[in-house]
């Protein structure tokens, strides 16, 4: 498990690239699914997803739909044309930042440099 | 995965109502929440009750109630901003007391120690048990054995047990603030904090207790300002 502060603001990133990838999808299952895909080293807690969910459909980048389920009602977040930009530019920023992170963290600076 | 029964949801939903959330799509969104994560783990073979109580439990110490909380915080962020430019503009005089405020808010007294009646108020009163008028230092809440006590600002456990010196107050808890504050909590059923602790704003510290001079289970409550009770009223949030 990654530590608060290295998760704090990579939380939307990860949301956007989801929904980018998968369409459609609920709370419980971004949870499961980020759980699964990271290899449990990401755990997102509800405090954390709900309310940046809550956030980006505010922000219009996220629309949701509710279907009723086995007797209860389901919210679907979907992005918007605006949050399709966002996540295409987020992914970009971001493995911009890992490439120079790496760099940064490399204990043998190369000596071309 | 076999779906939860309707009995079941609405066993849920009646509870998640009872927590008295005022964000009701927050509620409903959680409610799916909760019964999706109790039918996984019932998928994997643990029974109903032990899959409700595990799910509730992974969502902290704080509940669920804290993630409506979180989010709501979140989403009024920008109008809160929005109040603090406008502020700004009042003037020098007004700004400095905004950053006052709210670099102060966390280390000197400014939550209700528990969710409760207000019994008896700061001030001349007659003592309920020896029926004589005298000052009481402090506040009375009501509340129920073994109700939490939370701490009402950032600070450093003085002390926590039976004072001899005190021994009405029973098993008290006193806590030391920023600007010469300390808050005190009388009568306790148990302190969870011991001396030389360092608490935060709304940590539990200890369960609500009828111990030393005391008719019934309640709080009594004091605030100090360098040693000097002052009206606790004036350190929490009206209503």
């Amino acid at each position: 498990m990654y530590s608060k502060e290295l998760l704090k603001g990579t939380l939307q990133t990860i949301v956007l690239r989801l929904l980018s990838e998968r369409g459609k999808m609920y709370g419980y299952e971004i949870t499961q699914t980020v759980k699964a895909l990271s290899a449990d080293k990401i755990q997102l807690t509800e405090g954390a997803l709900y309310p940046s969910l809550h956030k980006l459909e505010k922000d219009g980048l996220l629309q949701t739909e509710k279907l009723r389920v086995n007797g209860r009602v389901r919210k679907y977040y979907q992005l918007t044309p605006t949050g399709k930009r966002a996540a295409r530019d987020r992914t970009h920023e971001f493995a911009d930042f890992v490439q120079t992170m790496r760099l940064l963290l490399n204990l043998q600076p190369d000596t071309n440099l | 995965m076999i779906p939860l029964s309707e009995f079941q949801v609405q066993r849920i939903a009646e509870d998640l109502t009872m927590l008295g959330f005022s964000y009701q799509a927050l509620e409903e969104e959680l409610l799916d929440h909760v019964c999706c994560g109790i039918e996984a783990k019932m998928a994997d073979g643990q029974s109903f009750e032990s899959a409700y109580e595990d799910i509730m439990q992974e969502f902290g110490p704080k509940g669920m109630l804290h993630v409506e909380k979180q989010t709501l915080h979140l989403l009024t962020k920008e109008q809160r901003n929005m109040k603090r430019l406008s502020l700004l503009a009042v003037g020098t005089a007004a700004l400095l007391m905004t950053i006052n405020l709210s670099g102060l808010a966390q280390s000197v007294p400014s939550l209700k120690p528990l969710d409760g009646e207000i019994i008896s108020n700061f001030g001349m009163r007659t003592h309920p048990i020896k029926k004589v008028k005298q000052h009481h230092r402090g506040v009375d809440f009501k509340a129920d054995f073994g109700t939490p006590i939370k701490a009402t600002a950032e600070g450093k456990v003085l002390k926590a047990g039976v004072d001899p010196n005190a021994k009405a107050y029973g098993i008290k808890i006193e806590i030391e603030h920023a600007e010469g504050y300390t808050t005190l909590f009388a009568h306790l059923q148990e302190a969870k904090v011991k001396a030389g602790d360092t608490v935060k704003a709304g940590d539990i510290i200890g369960l609500v207790g009828s111990t030393g001079r005391s008719k019934g289970p309640h709080l009594h409550y004091e605030v100090r300002k360098d040693n000097k009770p002052v009206n606790p009223a004036n350190y929490m949030p009206e209503g």
